[in-house]
């Protein structure tokens, strides 16, 4: 990011040096930086004996600089006390600060300095302190421009009291770091002050769900514009306090696609600039600005719009103008198939052209995306690219323009209704309405169009996915079944189950691991994949076990191996599904000549409270034949972490019912 | 024209006039199937010539070409260096050649990335590294470069012409270039030939041509590196640091090893009373040890600082009691000193955490990558992990036991051996207690033993809270957990540590269809997984030996009688036992289990037997029990 000429700007509207501070409040003093008390030790019992640290406070301050040279930086400093309480805790005295450094002039670069942190410990009833060594301290390099700073506290132990305190420089003053909250070990007291002159507007976002105390004044910052005519104007600072208590911890939890989403933290966007006594100059603030930027960034800009690399090549496909949008977006699709794959990366930007990609053969998904919407416009179909954040990355905000958190694109389509169609062409396969599961974002930005400006979507609930396995089978009255066996996945159900395929390296591995599977041996086996499903066509065979003029018969041949993900009684953050999907069993059995079955189940059905998740499972014979039925319906990708406990009961139940043993009898005479 | 320019030009004519097809097959000549078998990448021409220029140094030339043939080889077309205290990169230069052998990229030295971060503190290491673009497949990528070595030569640079099991290597070559006085010593796998030696004046050559390997699988169980071919070589004689030793036994590398040690022993006055007075009402020995080992998990911590010789000589005790942290060897040296003070002799032990058997023949730093405490006491040795001085006073953790280690004292370095634990003793037991009622509904008690090896798998379950348990917990359990609740850990810290779980268990585990009731014989247990095909190329590699028990105690529902019960289950092979049993008893159902694994490496042909063991044992998991409900019971 080049921030050099921004800054002359208020260069040469500034008169006066220096940057003011508001006045403090005084709710952190009693914690003050160096003084700790054999008080402090015992200040602090947790209620859950687990925690390994705990910080007791968290303090920041972020203030604007104006340099001799005119040059304005960002300056904060941080302090830090912790308590290690467990041994495990010991870790939190090995400190990283990863920082920015592009020393080119006029590139952004950050500092860390003023590093200073002690360890206190209660010895024989007194307080004993033990510096950090200069030599404890270094810079490491991680890649290009990104470095770390790293020290090691000595003398820390379980029971130990750390303070710890930085100051960190920047020379961009329209970036600023959030300032997060929670951490993974609980935070006592966290309070965070701002300073920015008024003239830098910012959009503040709390994040996490939690209550954030914000107080906001303002204060002096020392600086004068001068405007034409030798008029004046004081510039005044926004002072704003954040402040917040007693933050429990921040732990991994299973099915959440980013943590970050729900951490609690302040989060710091620049919107505008807003000099008195001239224009204000905003930034980004509709989608529209975000996407004319785009177009400016040579990456993206050089791309979008171009023309067709196969317009020769599409020519001859012929392609029939009367077939419905669809069919002709997918024969696109196939030809792009043939001449380009996607390597394996996802972005917004392409550092090489259409031809390169073509030569190369391989691409990532937005150079693929871009050849493939110069082929859409030359077939005279209106197509725009829809900006995403890989939904690993954490959530994009609709009220927040900004490109810093785009992180790819798919390509949306028109149908003769103005109806969106979705597809990535990291996708290797020919299906429309169909993404993988990472971005299926909950917020899509429609490309602006001078026409149409921008619009947002959801890709979240995109495309159909489902498994449907249908069996038909006879069982002979020595309780041996044998029958065929159809298994169909569509949409991601597929890509999930040929990732699984090919784990099995091999056909033969994959019909051995089919019998562990289903507990079935597979005789002959074929599969098919066309339309964006995949289909397994078996015959297969089992000894059922049999008892004194019983056979014992469980009708759901399904994944032995199911697993209920929702065992822990409790959890904090939403459980998120990666799309909504059916899986569907239904199996038809002819029974033994003389045979019947002792008794059939009730039908069940089951649902979460308000609704999302669905089991449904029917036994019903018919004539000489039995049909067995069981469905699992999720239709809803996010739900409250309070539905934990209905999800495993829906599980439990899921998994029983999948184990469920009908006894056949011989009729009586 | 000068001769060379003359010869340039006469190559430049040849390579204008030779047919396009020809002029393909020279760039990029025909790769033998044999090579491209199993292969996602193949290594063309790798070439290692290094020259000992000095007892501390010398320099090395590398080249090395791979054909990437499709998009899984891609990361064996990484070029990654690190170097650091002893040696520098000096030179680079590669490029990318497209299937007709035309250079479509060209790389300098500001293509390579770097990076200096280390996962410990800090240490001297500097990564350069260059992740290949993929490229229209086949496709070749060449790197040359060439390194500096200074300040000792303790190690020659190693010829790793492979990198994964997925890369054939179609000729490699590695050539050592030392001093006449030197011998050189090495190991290697997959290589199968011995070095030619041969005499240039003041200098020996060892030039190991003509390697060629083929692609091989993946282990069940074995280490990455033992399907990969590789050289690795050092000096008989060698100075590092101003350290001169000599490697060609054991013992003379821990005579080198010893004067690292010397001098680093030093604790201050006032932290020789402390220990003093600590340990002056021990009564005994082995009680003064443990307290000094107490002492030494409260005060210290694991913080990793590698820097020049210091990634072999270990900070000085002095150091580590002012700052109360250190490296495995630092630490160790801290309790050394210790329990000098103490009156307690010890021995630093260099041990390798990889390698189970250090190769006699190769004494040095190649095969070490951790230090312990050894401390001989009349009636039996304590061997002392001070990198974690919070696991059991006298165990010896799974990384290390029945490892081979070094001893280091004045009379230099012995070869011994720790102790290892019979494959019985890792034991998991699961054992339940629980009362059925009629609708499948079960409550009850589950008791989960974990002793020596699970003991270490799961000991983060006494730094958890409850919830935290019970979610770990339930991940142990196979298919549909029941509700965990009121977890209670213990646990055993001695030298046969064990952790006890002990928790209330809830939920549904029989299905009701009539009159009867189908109960799983074991639906909780998760069982080792299959060999993959794959992996039959190789022995059986049973890296792990253990002991899983489970019973299962069942107080049926009244009027409940069993239909069915599955016959017991009997396995015997030579790599272990496995035996299940059912029984029913006054309203009482018995489920007894246990499966015996024996370390060891078996002949290929097992992998066979070994998964049909698996699968058994499975059955016998799933196994049915039916209960018939008598007339007239409600």
């Amino acid at each position: 990011m080049k921030a050099s000429h921004v800054i002359l700007l208020v260069y040469l509207l500034v008169s006066v040096f220096g940057a003011g501070v508001c006045a403090q409040t005084k709710s952190m003093k009693e914690m003050k930086y160096g003084k700790v008390s054999k008080k402090d030790f015992s200040s602090y019992t947790p209620s859950d004996t687990a925690v390994a640290a705990v910080f007791l406070k968290k303090k920041g301050i972020t203030y604007y600089n104006l340099g001799m040279r005119g040059n304005i930086t960002v300056e904060s400093e941080y302090e830090f006390r912790l308590q290690v309480l467990r041994p495990e805790g010991t870790e939190y005295a090995n400190v990283s600060i990863p920082f920015f450094r592009d020393q080119r002039p006029g590139y952004v670069t950050e500092r860390i300095y003023g590093i200073d942190a002690v360890a206190y410990n209660l010895v024989d009833g007194k307080v004993e302190e033990t510096d950090l060594e200069r030599k404890y301290i270094v810079e490491e390099k991680v890649s290009d421009n990104v470095y770390v700073m790293k020290f090691s506290i000595p003398n820390v132990k379980p029971g130990s009291i750390i303070e710890y305190k930085y100051k960190f420089s920047s020379n961009n003053p329209f970036s600023l770091d959030a300032w997060k909250i929670q951490e993974d070990i609980p935070v006592l007291r966290a309070q965070y002050d701002l300073h920015v002159p008024e003239i830098f507007k910012f959009n503040i976002s709390s994040k996490g769900g939690r209550y954030i105390e914000r107080k906001h004044s303002k204060g002096n910052s020392q600086m004068t514009v001068i405007g034409l005519g030798g008029i004046t104007r004081d510039i005044l600072t926004d002072c704003y306090t954040f402040t917040s208590e007693n933050v429990p911890p921040l732990k991994e939890e299973p099915m959440v696609w980013c943590k970050e989403n729900y951490r609690c933290m302040v989060d710091f966007e620049i919107r505008a600039i807003d000099i008195p006594l001239d224009v204000p100059a905003y930034f980004r603030t509709t989608w529209a600005d975000v996407c004319d930027e785009l177009k400016l960034i040579d990456n993206f800009g050089r791309h979008f719009g171009m023309r067709n690399p196969l317009r020769e090549e599409q020519k001859k496909l012929h392609l029939d103008p009367s077939l419905p949008v669809a069919a002709k977006a997918m024969a696109l699709r196939m030809m792009l198939m043939s001449y380009v794959q996607w390597d394996g990366e996802y972005s917004l930007f392409s550092d090489i052209s259409a031809r390169q990609c073509l030569e190369q053969k391989h691409g990532n998904n937005a150079m693929l995306n871009f050849i493939y919407l110069s082929m859409l416009k030359d077939a005279g179909i209106k197509a725009t690219p829809v900006l995403i954040r890989q939904k690993t990355m954490g959530d994009l905000m609709g009220i927040r323009p900004s490109l810093e958190n785009l992180s790819t694109f798919v390509v949306g389509i028109y149908d003769e209704k103005n109806k969106l169609m979705y597809t990535d062409c990291s996708i290797p396969w020919c299906s429309l309405n169909l993404l993988p599961p990472q971005l299926m974002a909950n917020l899509g930005i429609c490309f602006a169009t001078e026409a149409e400006g921008t619009s947002y979507t959801s890709l979240a609930d995109v495309g159909r996915h489902y498994q449907n396995i249908l069996v038909q089978s006879e069982i002979s009255p020595d309780g041996h079944l044998k029958g065929s066996f159809h298994a169909t996945y569509y949409g991601c159900s597929a890509f999930e189950h040929l990732a699984w395929k090919e784990q099995q390296k091999d056909s033969l591995n994959y019909v051995q691991a089919l019998d562990r599977k289903y507990e079935i041996k597979v005789n002959t086996f074929k599969s098919e994949l066309k339309d964006g499903s995949y289909t397994d066509f078996m015959d297969y065979e089992k000894q059922l076990t049999t008892g004194d003029g019983v056979i014992y018969f469980n009708p759901f041949v399904v994944d032995k191996d199911i697993e209920n993900p929702f065992f822990a009684e409790q959890r904090t953050m939403p459980i998120e599904f990666p799309y909504k999907y059916v899986k569907k069993f239904y199996g038809v059995y002819k029974l033994p000549e003389g045979y019947e079955p002792e008794s059939l189940p009730q039908p069940i059905r089951l649902k979460v409270e308000k609704g999302g998740a669905a089991i449904s499972c029917i036994v019903q014979q018919k004539e000489g034949s039995l049909m067995a039925m069981l469905d699992l319906k999720v239709d809803k990708t996010v739900f409250p972490a309070n539905r934990n406990v209905e999800l495993r009961q829906l599980w439990e139940q899921l998994i029983n019912m999948s184990k469920l043993q009908i006894v056949l009898k011989k009729k009586a005479l | 024209m000068k001769p060379l320019a003359l010869f340039a030009g006469w190559i430049l004519w040849l390579v204008c006039t030779v047919p396009a097809p020809l002029r393909a097959s020279v760039a990029n000549p025909e790769i033998p199937d044999s090579l491209k078998r199993g292969a996602c990448s193949v290594v063309r021409d790798y070439s290692v010539e290094f020259v000992q220029k000095s007892a501390t140094g010398g320099e090395a030339q590398f080249r090395k070409t791979v054909t990437v043939l499709n998009a899984e080889g891609l990361e064996g077309a990484t070029f990654i260096h690190v170097d650091g205290h002893f040696s520098k990169l000096k030179k680079f230069k590669g490029g990318i050649s497209n299937s007709q052998g035309k250079q479509v990229v060209k790389l300098r030295r500001s293509d390579l990335k770097e990076s200096t971060l280390s996962s410990g503190l800090t240490s001297d290491s500097h990564t350069y590294y260059y992740e290949c673009p993929p490229y229209s497949y086949p496709f070749s990528v060449t790197y040359e470069w060439t390194c500096d070595y200074s300040n000792g030569m303790l190690v020659y640079p190693d010829f790793y012409p492979q990198i994964s099991y997925n890369q054939s290597v179609q000729n490699a070559s590695y050539r050592l270039s030392v001093p006449g006085n030197v011998d050189v010593i090495y190991r290697s796998n997959r290589i199968g030939k011995t070095p030619e030696v041969t005499r240039h004046g003041e200098y020996k050559t060892y030039a190991w041509t003509g390697i060629s390997l083929t692609a091989s699988h993946p282990a069940y169980n074995g280490d990455a590196r033992s399907v990969v071919g590789y050289i690795e070589s050092e000096p008989t004689v060698f100075e590092c640091d101003g350290y001169e030793g000599r490697q060609d036994t054991w013992q003379n590398f821990g005579i080198w090893k010893n004067k690292l040690l010397q001098g680093r022993d030093n604790l201050p006055e006032d932290e020789k009373q402390k220990i003093i007075a600590m340990t002056r009402d021990a009564s005994s020995p082995v009680e003064k040890i443990r307290i000094l080992y107490d002492y030494l998990a409260r005060n210290t911590r694991y913080v990793s600082i590698q820097l020049g010789i210091g990634g072999w000589q270990p900070i000085d005790a002095a150091t580590v009691c002012r700052t109360k942290f250190g490296d495995c060897k630092g630490l160790t040296n801290y309790m050394k000193a210790m329990l000098a003070v103490a009156g307690i002799p010890s021995v630093y032990t260099c041990i390798s955490v990889e390698e189970k058997r250090l190769c006699p023949h190769l004494p040095g730093v190649h095969q070490l990558d951790h230090a312990i405490l050894c401390v001989p006491l009349p009636a039996d040795t304590l061997w002392l992990e001070c990198t974690n001085a919070y696991l059991p006073f006298g165990y010896v953790h799974s990384d290390i036991a029945g490892h081979d280690a070094m001893l280091v004292d004045d009379n230099g370095g012995r070869l011994v051996r720790l102790p290892d634990y019979p494959d019985s003793c890792h034991r998991q037991s699961f054992h339940t207690r629980m009362q059925l009622d009629a609708q499948g509904n079960m409550t009850g008690v589950m008791t989960h033993r974990n002793a020596m090896r699970y003991y270490e798998k799961t000991l983060s379950l006494l730094s958890m809270n409850e919830k935290q348990r019970v979610r770990e917990l339930g991940g142990m359990l196979q298919g549909n957990p029941p509700r965990i609740s009121s977890v209670h850990v213990t646990e055993r810290k001695d030298s046969v540590p064990q952790l006890t779980c002990r928790f209330a268990v809830m939920g549904q585990c029989g299905t009701v269809n009539g009159n009867r009731m189908f109960l799983t014989v074991n639906p909780y247990r998760r069982r080792p997984s299959v060999s993959p095909v794959a992996s039959h190329a190789y022995p059986l590699y049973l890296t792990e030996g253990s002991l899983l028990t489970d019973t299962l105690e069942v107080l049926l529902p009244a009027g409940y009688v069993p239909e069915r019960i599955p016959k017991p289950v009997s396995l015997t092979q030579p790599f272990g036992t496995f035996i299940s049993n059912v029984t029913v008893r006054d309203g009482r159902l018995l489920v007894c289990q246990s499966m015996l694994v024996r370390k060891g490496t078996y002949p290929r042909e097992m992998h066979a037997l070994w998964n049909e063991f698996l699968n058994q044992a499975g059955k016998a998991d799933r196994e049915m029990i039916v209960l018939l409900r008598k007339e007239g019971e409600s």
